[in-house]
Formats: C-alpha cells, sequence, structure tokens
C-alpha cells in the first residue's frame, strides 16, 4: 500500500502550501547565489571587456576597485611602450563618483580614457564615444532609470557635462560605468599630469603572461597584474563584502523549507497516529515508519527542489526585465548547492515527526 | 460558555511540538525580514562613522561633492588658506582623502585618511593616535582580517607603511577607516598642492548651518553640516541597495504567509470535528473564524518574539564570527515587523476559514 503518497495527497491544500514553502526557501537559496555570481561578474565588467592583456598600477595596487588611490606619472607611457611585446600602453584615470540625479545619489564608475586609444566603451548602442572634453557617454540602463538622453547635460563633480553616446554592457547594481575623455576625467580628479592604471596590449604572438613578468621584472616597484589577476581579486574584495550577509540569508531560508516540511509531515503522523498504532500493533517496525516519514519528507523536499529551480529562474528573469541593473547567473554548483539545501531540509525537517512515531505506543489503538 | 473558553490558545498549546514547529517556522521568515533590515541599518549608521566622529561641525568639500563614499574631492590650497583665513571660522583642518584596499591575509576596503591637526582616530585600542611618517593607524578589526598587528608593514601606493595604531569603531561591512600622516598622504598620492575636505569649526556661539551657508556662498566650494554631510552618505548606501533590500524583504514576506498559513491550516484541520461539535451548539461561522484569526495572531505573535530572540543571538553569534557586521534594530524597522506580522497572520487566516465555513455540525456526531 503506498502510504506515503496516499497520506500526502489527502490534504491537497495543505501539500499545496508545503510545496509552496519549500519551493520559495530553495529558490531563494538560488537567487541569493545567482545574485552573488552576478554581482561578481558585474563587478568586473570593466576588465572584462577594455581589452587590456595586463593593467599596471602604483605598487602594492591588487584591484580596479580601488583604481583612485593608485597615482601614476603620465609620463611613464613611453617607457612602457619600449618593452618588447607591447603593442598598446595608454593612461587611464579612473574612481568611482557619486553623481547628483533629481535627488537621488548614483554612484558611477568614471572612466576617463584616451579617445582612439585602449580603455574606451566596447559596445555603442546609440551616438559616439566622448572624443572631447566634458562630453560623456553613459550606460543605457542608467540613461532609462534616470531620463537622461544624447544631448543631454548631467553634473560630474561640479562640472556640467552633454551626452554624447549610450554604452551597452555597462550596467551594475552597484555602479553603472560611465565614459569621458582622460582630460576630462583627470581635470575632475584634480591630478591632470597623473593616471590611475595604465592599460597594456601585448604584441600578437606574446602570451600575456610572459609580458606581464617582462613588466613585473622592468618595473619592480610597481604593481604589474594580468586581466585574469585584477578581475579575481576583484570578486574576493566584493565578495567578502557580501558573503556573511548571504550566509545568514541561505541559513535562514534553510531553517524555513525545513520547518515547513516539519509542519507537514508532523501533521500527517500526529493527525493519523491511530494508523501508525495499528501498524505498531500488526508488527511494523520502526524503521520501516522512519522510512516513510522520511520518504514523504523527500517527496516534499524534492518537488519544491524542481518548483524552486523553476521560480529561481522566472523570477531572476522577471527581476532583470524590470530592473536590468540587476544580473542573476546561475552555474552548475548553484544547482548542487540547491540539491543539498532540499536535502538538509527534507532531513531536518523529518526530525520532529520521526520523535512522534518513535514515542508512539502501539497499545493507543485499543484506546477509547 | 463557549466564549469564556479560551478556544484559540487550547487549539495552539494542546499539540506543543506542532505550535513550537509554527513559531519557529513564523520566527525564521520574520527572521529573513528582521536580519536583513537590522544589518542594512548597521550598514547606514556606520557608514557616517567618520563625518560622525571626526568633531568637526562643518565639512567642506570639492564644489559639487557631498559625501565621501565612492566620492572624489579636490580642493586648492589656496581655497583653504582662504577658508582658514575666514573670520567666522574658528579653527580649520584639510585632510586627504582616497578609497584604497588594504591587503593581507584577506583584503579590506578602507577609507585612507591624510590627517595633521584634526581628523584623526577617535578611540585607540593600541598604540598611537598620531602616525608618524611612514606610519599608519587602522581598525583593529581590519587589522584581525588582515592577519597583522602593531609593527607589521602594510603595502600602499608602492610605499610600505609600518602599523603604528590600531583603532576602534572605524570598521563597517562597506569600508574602514585607515589614518596616515598627512605629508605621507601627499608623498604617497602625488596630491601636494590640494586637499580633499577641510573640517570646520565655527566661532563660539555661531550655527554651523550658518557658517556652511557663508563659505558656500564665498568660496567655490560646497560646506554642509556633518550632519548634513552623513545624511548624502546614508542615501548614496540606500540609493544603491534599496530595492534589493525591499525585494529580499518582500521574498522573506511571502515564506512568512505560506509558512503561517500552513500552519495555522494544518492546527485547524486537525480540529475539524471539535468545530463541528461547536457549530453544533450554536457557534456561528463569524465567531468561529474570530477563534482562528486569534489563533492565527498568536502564532506570529510568537513567531515575532521567536524572531527578536534569534535575532539577538545572531547578532552576538556574528559579533563572534564576522565582526565587520554590526546589526541595528530601529523602531520604525519593529514597526514594520509588527504590521508584517499582523498582515501575515490575517491572511493566513483566511486560509482555513472556508473548510472550517463547510463543516456539517452534523459531522460531529458520525463516528
Amino acid at each position: 500500500v503506498p502510504l506515503a503518497r496516499r497520506q500526502l495527497l489527502r490534504e491537497p491544500l495543505k501539500l499545496t502550501l508545503a510545496l509552496l514553502g519549500v519551493t520559495v526557501s530553495v529558490a531563494l537559496v538560488g537567487l541569493l547565489f545567482g545574485l552573488r555570481e552576478g554581482i561578481g561578474r558585474q563587478t568586473t565588467t570593466y576588465p572584462d571587456h577594455a581589452g587590456a592583456d595586463v593593467y599596471v598600477g602604483s605598487g602594492g595596487t591588487r584591484n580596479f576597485l580601488s583604481a583612485s588611490s593608485s597615482s601614476l606619472p603620465v609620463s611613464l607611457a613611453p617607457r612602457l611602450r619600449r618593452v618588447p611585446g607591447v603593442t598598446e600602453a595608454e593612461p587611464l584615470t579612473a574612481w568611482f563618483d557619486v553623481v547628483p540625479m533629481h535627488g537621488m545619489k548614483v554612484v558611477v564608475e568614471h572612466i576617463g580614457y584616451e579617445p582612439g586609444r585602449l580603455g574606451g566603451p566596447w559596445s555603442m548602442l546609440e551616438g559616439r564615444p566622448p572624443a572631447r572634453a566634458n562630453e560623456v557617454a553613459i550606460d543605457r540602463v542608467m540613461s532609462d532609470q534616470h531620463g537622461l538622453g544624447i544631448g543631454d547635460r548631467m553634473e560630474l563633480q561640479g562640472r556640467s557635462l552633454r551626452v554624447v553616446g549610450l554604452t551597452d554592457q555597462t550596467a551594475s547594481w552597484m555602479a553603472p560605468i560611465v565614459f569621458t575623455t582622460r582630460e576630462t576625467a583627470a581635470a575632475a580628479w584634480g591630478r591632470p599630469r597623473a593616471a590611475t592604471f595604465f592599460l597594456v596590449r601585448s604584441k600578437n604572438g606574446v602570451p600575456p603572461g610572459v609580458l606581464r613578468n617582462r613588466l613585473a621584472k622592468d618595473f619592480p616597484r610597481l604593481s604589474v597584474l594580468s586581466r585574469d589577476q585584477i578581475a579575481h581579486d576583484d570578486r574576493v574584495l566584493m565578495a567578502s563584502s557580501f558573503d556573511s550577509t548571504l550566509l545568514v540569508m541561505v541559513l535562514t531560508a534553510l531553517g524555513v523549507g525545513a520547518v515547513v516540511i516539519g509542519i507537514t509531515v508532523y501533521g500527517f503522523v500526529s493527525e493519523r497516529r491511530r494508523e501508525f498504532g495499528t501498524l505498531k500493533a500488526m508488527g511494523a517496525r520502526n524503521h520501516r515508519l522512519y522510512r516513510l516519514v522520511s520518504l514523504q519528507a523527500l517527496a516534499i523536499a524534492l518537488t519544491g527542489l524542481a518548483g524552486g529551480i523553476v521560480v529561481q529562474r522566472l523570477t531572476g528573469h522577471a527581476i532583470e526585465a524590470l530592473s536590468p541593473k540587476f544580473l542573476f547567473v546561475y552555474l552548475p554548483s548553484h544547482l548542487e548547492l540547491m540539491v543539498a539545501a532540499a536535502f538538509a531540509m527534507a532531513m531536518l525537517g523529518a526530525i520532529a515527526p520521526v520523535r512522534v512515531l518513535a514515542r508512539l505506543d502501539p497499545a493507543e489503538v485499543f484506546r477509547r | 460558555v463557549i466564549g469564556a473558553v479560551p478556544l484559540a490558545r487550547r487549539n495552539l498549546t494542546r499539540q506543543r511540538l506542532r505550535f513550537a514547529l509554527s513559531a519557529a517556522g513564523v520566527g525564521l521568515a520574520l527572521l529573513l525580514i528582521l536580519a536583513l533590515e537590522a544589518i542594512y541599518g548597521g550598514v547606514l549608521s556606520q557608514v557616517t562613522a567618520y563625518p560622525d566622529h571626526a568633531g568637526a561641525p562643518v565639512i567642506v568639500s570639492q564644489r559639487g561633492v557631498e559625501t565621501m563614499h565612492m566620492s572624489s574631492s579636490s580642493l586648492p590650497m589656496a581655497t583653504v588658506r582662504r577658508v582658514r583665513r575666514d573670520p567666522d571660522v574658528r579653527r580649520a583642518a584639510p585632510i586627504l582623502y582616497a578609497p584604497i584596499v588594504l591587503n593581507g591575509r584577506a583584503p579590506v576596503f578602507s577609507y585612507l585618511i591624510g590627517f595633521r591637526r584634526g581628523g584623526g582616530p577617535w578611540e585607540m585600542v593600541k598604540g598611537r593616535a598620531r602616525p608618524p611618517r611612514d606610519g599608519i593607524v587602522i581598525d583593529q578589526i581590519a587589522a584581525g582580517k588582515l592577519g597583522v598587528g602593531i609593527g607589521d608593514r602594510l603595502l600602499i601606493a608602492g610605499r610600505r607603511l609600518r602599523i603604528t595604531g590600531l583603532a576602534r569603531g572605524t570598521f563597517s561591512i562597506i569600508s574602514s577607516v585607515s589614518f596616515i600622516d598627512y605629508s605621507t598622504f601627499e608623498r604617497l598620492e602625488g596630491t601636494a598642492g590640494s586637499a580633499s575636505y577641510v573640517l570646520v569649526w565655527p566661532r563660539r556661539g555661531d550655527s554651523p548651518e550658518a557658517l556652511a551657508s557663508h563659505l558656500e556662498a564665498a568660496y567655490p566650494v560646497t560646506a554642509q553640516t556633518s550632519g548634513g554631510f552623513s545624511g548624502h552618505e546614508r542615501d548614496v548606501v540606500s540609493g544603491m541597495s534599496t530595492e534589493l533590500i525591499e525585494g529580499l524583504v518582500s521574498i522573506g514576506f511571502v515564506v512568512g504567509v505560506i509558512v503561517a498559513g500552513l500552519s495555522i491550516y494544518t492546527a485547524t484541520v486537525a480540529r475539524l470535528r471539535e468545530y463541528a461539535v461547536l457549530k453544533a451548539i450554536g457557534m456561528r461561522n463569524r465567531s468561529l473564524y474570530g477563534t482562528i484569526l486569534r489563533q492565527a495572531m498568536l502564532t506570529v505573535g510568537t513567531g515575532l518574539l521567536v524572531a527578536l530572540a534569534l535575532l539577538g543571538l545572531l547578532s552576538v553569534a556574528i559579533g563572534q564570527i564576522e565582526p565587520s557586521i554590526s546589526m541595528l534594530l530601529t523602531s520604525g524597522v519593529l514597526l514594520k515587523s509588527t504590521l508584517a506580522t499582523t498582515a501575515i497572520g490575517a491572511v493566513a487566516a483566511l486560509l482555513p476559514a472556508r473548510r472550517v465555513a463547510g463543516v456539517e455540525p452534523a459531522s460531529a456526531y458520525r463516528s
């Protein structure tokens, strides 16, 4: 007799609520991991797309996120270009900035590059990249969000800049990227003859790793980082700010899912004490009854897992559509974590009903 | 007689394990909301640590710059001197500022402050508050994360600075604050001839608001009271995170409704025979709904207490494991959570109401 299934299906509303609870909990776990990965990807948008193989900054610099603390003289460029294997070495002035917009404060990542050289926008949706002083190209999501279009003006560090282009693939939850000429950026930064980084591209056939080592040897007092290194360090830095909060949220969601399963399966057991008592009186061993409730818990968890994956994807897409500055990236490891979370919920949720069964007296069936 | 019997409470407490599970479930769902709000509240209070504690009633910055977090400000020394000589200014202390990353066992974001007279650390744990040339004062929690202590060196902008002091109250989940000598900062960052901000004290009896307005009108600068500056700092963080926090809080609310609904429904369905008996002896549907609503409110109310207790435990545990996270529960958040709890209870009570309304009184006499 398929007892586990029959008991589960007898109360459809209760089962639906339980499945909803587990589904939302699993989806929340998945969304949080997807968001974390998305934030990581957005954090490294610039190094991932700028086209440079190597980044040169002040000694000790390891992150693009802290670009403004790196300061190098622009006059370093010719020396870098003379290193064998270098095809381009361009100064870049980059830092985070806060832009006042209709009463809000919007954080942007301000990239000042040499027009026509390495480091400018990689995907223009409309208009053109900035070529002269006091011109700016802004991210398209930022443009939509704040009603800024080509020809409009925005204020940056007390300067009025004219929007000449809208860029794509530059959105970020934390800080969308805006591009100006390096001259504009350096003047706003207050250091016209300094750059925060030099972007270096290797000649065809020269592996970036070899070029990085060569530059590090020639400029031992500077920080020479491959694109992968700087991106990795930025992700680690960003994760260090988010991971503890994420862990609290994931563990709480896990607890909620386990309690939902616990309430449901406990309900089935306590409402059918007499039936379980009869089974015990007929000789059913405890471990068989434990298996029964564990199967119920597992069935709820696995169905909730399937629902959770669907809800996670749908919710992620809906959030991205409504607010494109958010990005959810799903990795196979996230699925593994969600499966592990569902199993953990099932096992934890089965504890309370198993305790009831263990204490159940077979003689109870003959009372009343 | 029926009215005298506390049915809702008895229904819930008769099966204590079920009630405990329900309260725990609702409590965990509310914890999702409360923990997030408390962490966010902590971030908002910590992000203004520097302007709140630097001691200056007025902060002057580059025109158009109103914040420090993720910002950059540069003032020519000529402007700083003019502000200093202003007859309404009692004292003016320029500081240099750059956001940096301290690298060690783990990376730590930090505001690097270069100061001379005023604007240094306000509470020391160890060492000297005033760093010598090539010295640096960092937060004690940052030191723990970096795996360094007094006497160790940190590589900053190509120069190895020796840790000469450990400060307290200068760390948040977003950033810490580190302090070096003003001229060391100038050498490291090549900022000679400029300052980032100027900390300004008005003459005795003058109001900071009036001084800020006067400075803004007289010089090409932005001048704010420290309170106004802190408010703008909070605006930056809020602008970045509000949507995210609201989204997660909504998920917590949905989870709360589901868990409370499930537990109230389960508890009600288990007592359908008793409800039939009550109907058979003349109890109206409306009274039964009232009983269910009370059950729901008792469950979510207990859930709220569980959530607050768990939040207290979490706060202590996090303080031990991850001291960078500080939790701050404001009265506004508590009020919001109580309203959310009430709403959750009301929605949850609707679920079993139809089932009870459909119970036939005669079913009480069937075996």
